[in-house]
Parts: C-alpha cells; sequence; structure tokens
C-alpha cells in the first residue's frame, strides 16, 4: 500500500504562508493531478512531499511511515523535473543506474531493470548518449526512465511538458498516462495547464493561493464546480458569467445587471434578492429563440466546432457550436444557454448554489 | 573605400598590432633560451649572436649537475603541490556552502574574503616572518605551504562560487531525491561538473605559487628549503651574473608551468568565462 496522505499541511517562508491547512488523500495506485495559477502553491507542495522543502506543521504520510522528518532519499519517491534534470556528464545509462547504484543494487539486477524501463520508453538505442546529444522529448523520455527503474512507492511529475513544443506534449501525456495504466504506482503530478490536468488525472486537486478549491475527478470538477474561481479556471474557452439577480416573480429566470434574461431550470433556495453570477459553459450556449439576441465579433473556425465570441447587452460572451452553419461578423445570433446547465454562484462567496 | 575593403585592412592592422605585442613578450624568451644553449664565449659576443653556434647543453649540466636547482626544484613542486590542494580542498566547500546556503552574515564574508586578497603581499611580509619565527614554521616547508594555502584560498572561493551557482539547482535535487546526502551530491555532481572552473582555479594557483618570489625569499633562509624563484636569484652574485647558467635555470622553471598551461589553455578560458557570466 503506499497511500499518500497529507493532512493539515502549512509552509511558511518567513512572514509569508504560501500553503495553508493542506489536506489530501490519495489513494494507492491514483493519479493525481494539483493544478492551479502559478504561486498557488502546488509546486512547493509536491517539494514538500519529495522533501526539498520542510514541512513547517502537519503531516505527510507515505504508505505507513510518517515521512516528516525523512530525508529526500529515504523517501522511496522519484520525481520528474521540469527541466529534466539529467546529469549532463553522465550517458542515459548512467543516469539511470545512478540511484540504484547508490542503493546498492546488483549489477546484474541494475542492468535488467534499466533494460525493462528502456524497453517501456523506447530507450535501447538512446542508453550510450549523453543527454546534449537529446532532443527534448528524448530527454523528457530518459528522465522518465530514470524515474521508473526505481520502482518507488510514489511518482512526482514537476510541469515536466512545459518545456516542449504544443504536439509532443499531446503525444507525451497519452504516454505517461499509457505508462501509468501499466505500472500502476501512485502518482502526483504538477502542472498549470488545466487541459493537461482534465487529460491525464484520476483525480484532480484545484488550488489558489495555498488552499485547497476542489478535488474532483475531471468531469465532476468540469460539471459541478464548488465555486468561481475553479468554475473559471477549469474548461477552455472558460465559463462565461455575468452578474446580476433572479426574478422574483413567475418562471425562474436569471436577470443580469446589463438587462439580460435567461431562463433558469430550477431555483436556488437562498437566491432571492441576493447578488449573483451565473455562469454557463460555452458549448452551452445554444442558438435558439427565448433566449437573448448577441452580435457576432470574432469568428474562430477550428474545425471539429466553431468558437464564437458575441457581446449581448455590453457584454462578451464566448459560444462553442459544433453546427456548421455560415456565421458572418456583425450577424445578430439567437442565443439561449441550456437551462440545466447553469450555474448560480454567490457574488460575494464565490460558492456554487446549485 | 567599400566596407569589405575597410574590414580587411582592418584586419591587416589588427594581426600586425598582435604580431608586435606578441614579438614584445616573446622577445625576452627566445632571448633566455638561446643564451642558455650558447657555448660561454658566445654569450657576451658583440655583435650579439642571435643563433648559438653550436647549440649546447654545457649550460643546463652545470646547473642541474653542480649547483642546488635539483633541490630548489623539489621544494617548489613540493610546496605548490601540496599548497594548492589543501586551497583546493578548503575553496570549493567553502564556495559550495557561499552559492548554495543563505545564512546571516554571508556578504559580509565574501567582501571580506575579497578584501583580504586586495592587501599587497608586501604589506604583511614582517609579520608573517614574526608568525613564522615564533610558531617554528621559519625556514619549514610546510610555513610556507600555509600561507600559499591561505593566500589562494580568497580568489578560488569567489571562482568557484560563481562555478557553483551556473549549475542548476533542480540537478542536485534530482540527486537528492536519486538517494544522495547533500555532500554525496556535491561531490557527485556538482564537483564532476565544476571541473573545467576547478582545472582553470588550480592553473591560476600553481601559477602563482610556482611564480612567487617573496614569500619563499622571507619564510626560508637555508639551501635545502630554497624554492625555485629564489634559487634563480643566487646565480646573480656580488662577483657578477652567470648568464648561461642563469638562463637554463630559468627555462628549466619555466617548463613545468608552460607545459600544464598548455595541456589545460582551453579549460582556463572556459573557466573563466563560465565563473563570470552564468550558465
Amino acid at each position: 500500500m503506499s497511500r499518500l496522505i497529507i493532512s493539515n499541511v502549512h509552509k511558511n517562508f518567513g512572514p509569508v504562508e504560501v500553503i495553508r491547512g493542506v489536506d489530501i488523500t490519495i489513494e494507492d495506485g491514483e493519479f493525481a493531478v494539483l493544478v492551479g495559477p502559478s504561486g498557488c502553491g502546488k509546486s512547493t507542495l509536491l517539494r514538500m512531499i519529495a522533501g526539498l522543502e520542510s514541512i513547517s506543521s502537519g503531516d505527510i504520510r507515505i504508505g505507513e511511515r510518517r515521512v516528516n522528518d525523512l530525508a529526500p532519499k529515504d523517501r522511496d519517491i522519484a520525481m520528474v523535473f521540469q527541466s529534466y534534470a539529467l546529469y549532463p556528464h553522465m550517458n542515459v545509462r548512467a543516469n539511470m543506474a545512478f540511484s540504484l547504484k547508490l542503493k546498492g543494487v546488483a549489477r546484474r539486477e541494475i542492468e535488467q531493470r534499466i533494460k525493462r524501463a528502456a524497453d517501456v520508453l523506447g530507450l535501447e538505442p538512446l542508453l550510450a548518449r549523453y543527454p546534449r546529444e537529446l532532443s527534448g522529448g528524448q530527454r523528457q523520455r530518459v528522465a522518465m526512465g530514470r524515474a521508473i527503474v526505481r520502482d518507488p512507492q510514489v511518482f512526482l511529475f514537476d510541469e515536466p511538458l512545459s518545456n516542449l513544443d504544443a504536439k509532443l506534449r499531446v503525444a507525451m501525456r497519452a504516454e505517461i498516462k499509457m505508462l501509468h495504466q501499466r505500472l500502476r504506482t501512485t502518482t502526483v503530478y504538477v502542472t498549470h495547464d488545466q487541459i493537461e490536468a482534465m487529460t491525464m488525472a484520476d483525480r484532480i486537486v484545484v488550488m489558489r493561493d495555498g488552499v485547497v478549491e476542489q478535488m474532483g475527478g475531471p468531469l465532476e470538477l468540469y460539471d459541478r464546480p464548488a465555486n468561481l474561481f475553479v468554475a473559471s479556471f477549469i474548461g477552455s474557452p472558460s465559463m462565461n458569467f455575468v452578474a446580476g439577480r433572479v426574478a422574483t416573480d413567475g418562471e425562474p429566470r436569471f436577470l443580469s445587471d446589463s438587462g439580460l434574461s435567461i431562463p433558469l431550470a430550477r431555483l436556488p433556495a437562498a437566491a432571492p434578492g441576493r447578488k449573483l453570477v451565473c455562469g454557463f459553459r460555452p458549448e452551452d450556449l445554444r442558438l435558439g429563440e427565448g433566449g437573448f439576441g448577441a452580435e457576432v465579433m470574432v469568428v474562430e473556425p477550428t474545425g471539429p466546432e466553431m468558437h464564437v465570441v458575441v457581446r449581448a447587452a455590453g457584454q462578451e460572451l464566448t459560444c462553442v457550436l459544433r453546427e456548421r452553419r455560415n456565421i458572418v461578423v456583425g450577424e445578430n445570433l439567437p442565443l439561449r444557454p441550456v437551462p440545466e446547465s447553469i450555474h448560480l454562484f454567490d457574488a460575494e462567496t464565490g460558492g456554487n448554489l446549485l | 573605400m567599400n566596407g569589405k575593403a575597410a574590414r580587411s585592412v582592418g584586419t591587416i592592422f589588427f594581426v600586425l598590432a598582435a604580431l608586435g605585442v606578441a614579438a614584445l613578450a616573446l622577445f625576452p624568451l627566445l632571448w633566455g633560451l638561446t643564451t642558455s644553449l650558447k657555448p660561454a664565449d658566445q654569450i657576451l659576443a658583440y655583435p650579439p649572436l642571435w643563433v648559438p653556434n653550436p647549440p649546447t647543453l654545457q649550460s643546463f649540466r652545470e646547473v642541474w649537475q653542480q649547483s642546488n636547482l635539483p633541490i630548489y626544484f623539489r621544494n617548489s613542486i613540493i610546496v605548490t603541490s601540496a599548497s594548492v590542494i589543501f586551497a583546493l580542498v578548503l575553496s570549493v566547500h567553502a564556495a559550495y556552502g557561499l552559492a548554495r546556503f543563505s545564512f546571516r552574515g554571508k556578504a559580509a564574508l565574501m567582501v571580506g574574503l575579497l578584501a583580504t586578497s586586495m592587501i599587497p603581499g608586501v604589506a604583511i611580509l614582517v609579520p608573517l616572518y614574526n608568525l613564522a619565527v615564533h610558531t617554528g614554521l621559519y625556514d619549514k616547508r610546510l610555513g610556507m605551504i600555509i600561507v600559499y594555502t591561505a593566500w589562494n584560498v580568497p580568489t578560488l572561493v569567489w571562482l568557484l562560487k560563481g562555478f557553483f551557482e551556473s549549475i542548476p539547482a533542480e540537478l542536485e535535487e534530482a540527486a537528492l531525491v536519486d538517494g544522495c546526502s547533500r555532500l554525496r551530491a556535491f561531490y557527485l555532481i556538482v564537483l564532476p561538473m565544476s571541473r573545467p572552473g576547478l582545472l582553470a582555479g588550480s592553473i591560476m594557483a600553481i601559477m602563482f605559487v610556482w611564480n612567487d618570489f617573496l614569500i619563499g625569499f622571507t619564510l626560508a633562509i637555508s639551501e635545502q628549503r630554497r624554492l625555485l624563484p629564489v634559487g634563480l636569484f643566487t646565480y646573480i652574485s656580488n662577483y657578477g651574473v652567470e648568464w648561461g647558467q642563469l638562463m637554463a635555470a630559468t627555462v628549466i622553471a619555466l617548463l613545468p608551468i608552460v607545459i600544464a598551461f598548455f595541456l589545460l589553455q582551453r579549460f582556463l578560458v572556459q573557466g573563466l568565462m563560465s565563473g563570470a557570466v552564468k550558465g
């Protein structure tokens, strides 16, 4: 069992508190992604798990052991760094063998493990090369190879794909996911890219300002964001937001301050009278009567769909249309958010009321 | 004149100027070399003979077999290698500490190190002499080794600190996760990667100790403890200068440095550069 438990962890750098009471349990074999804007504390938290930063208060447990006071080398973890951090004066084979040699693993066993990892990652032809002779994607793969030969209890990834070009990033994303499905090692993966988080994670942990905003499966976060921050952070293009109040007469509808009228499926109990923010995903803003008219500002065809930026009552909204329809700039479109997919957030606390 | 022609004229001037400077620097060496190879009667011949005729190793034989030059040579080898090794061992650890850890008084310490290396040697000769006499280190190789070690440490620390700082911290962190202690990560990862800096630092330190006259002259008196530069001085006596022997001894004294320099010059330039500008 190598469950990772982070309980009530705090981290101070001098007077600044960068991690403010984080509780996360990552189950054995789970792929967890820590995601958030830069400065949210996700990398610091990962480094605390690795033992590269001290823990100001709280506990971190890996498997049965409390690791707070253990040196990184005694925590049975492997880490892949953003810069890959391959040892430049050693060839690929020596890079992969380094940790095993330190541990005193027998030479034959080292050879076997390297061979196995090289097979999995396609590194066989590169074993004699030095890091400077490798491309970015190959270095990335060697960094992973160095991690997997160790067969650790937990893998830690610190933004491992952010130095790769867009195409390679998508390929490596799939490769890491496949690797995880094969090895089933508990994994903590840090990224600022919510698409990476959505595509790779069993569970996403969204962080902001040193606290966990929400934890859950990718679609759970997408469909039921706990608050305004998560709603705006997850999803691309991001959710549309309109400030206003609910109408108190007749049918349930949302009236924006700018004058839009949006039909709702139901009313939250605490809604009447409060300042609210109404949120709906771009793909939930559909063509159809009963909503509002909007002027087309920009049309961005992506192939499978069309991103259209419109202006309605002075407010810019994005909608994603799947139907192929000739849309011209300046045209007036009738639009209507799908009532079942609308979120209402408290304007003050940001909490989701639906 | 078009741009290309102007450039090539510029290049010609540059090459001429470089040749002039090189000639100025090399002439004394060449003159010394030819003098060392001349038979005694040709050394002071007028007009001067540029090429010895016939060249002879007579002066070399005399200084190597009939003077104390081998003793001086040996002393210089011992004092130089010991002091440079000690200085390196001390400096790599000090420089690493200063490069990687922040602690109270670090800036002051760095300035202090720099300041001590700015004190001219002559200014502290007399105190050093007194100190050596009182501690029983006068006329001992150990005394000179200690002083040269101390003398080299500040410069080496500054040079190596810049070097260590240019090595990404992530590499050490990777080593820590891979199973190293802090010190082991330093020895297995940081030091091997700093080889150009270590070589550049050592050759600077070697040249300084090997060439220095003042300390060797002040801290040792007997023939048995004399260093090479001081030994060379003895060929200039009250009764005249033994030019042939002096030049032969000088050539012998120069050889190790010239050889070391040619072997390591690649690293020297690289070392000074990467210490100065990061990456």
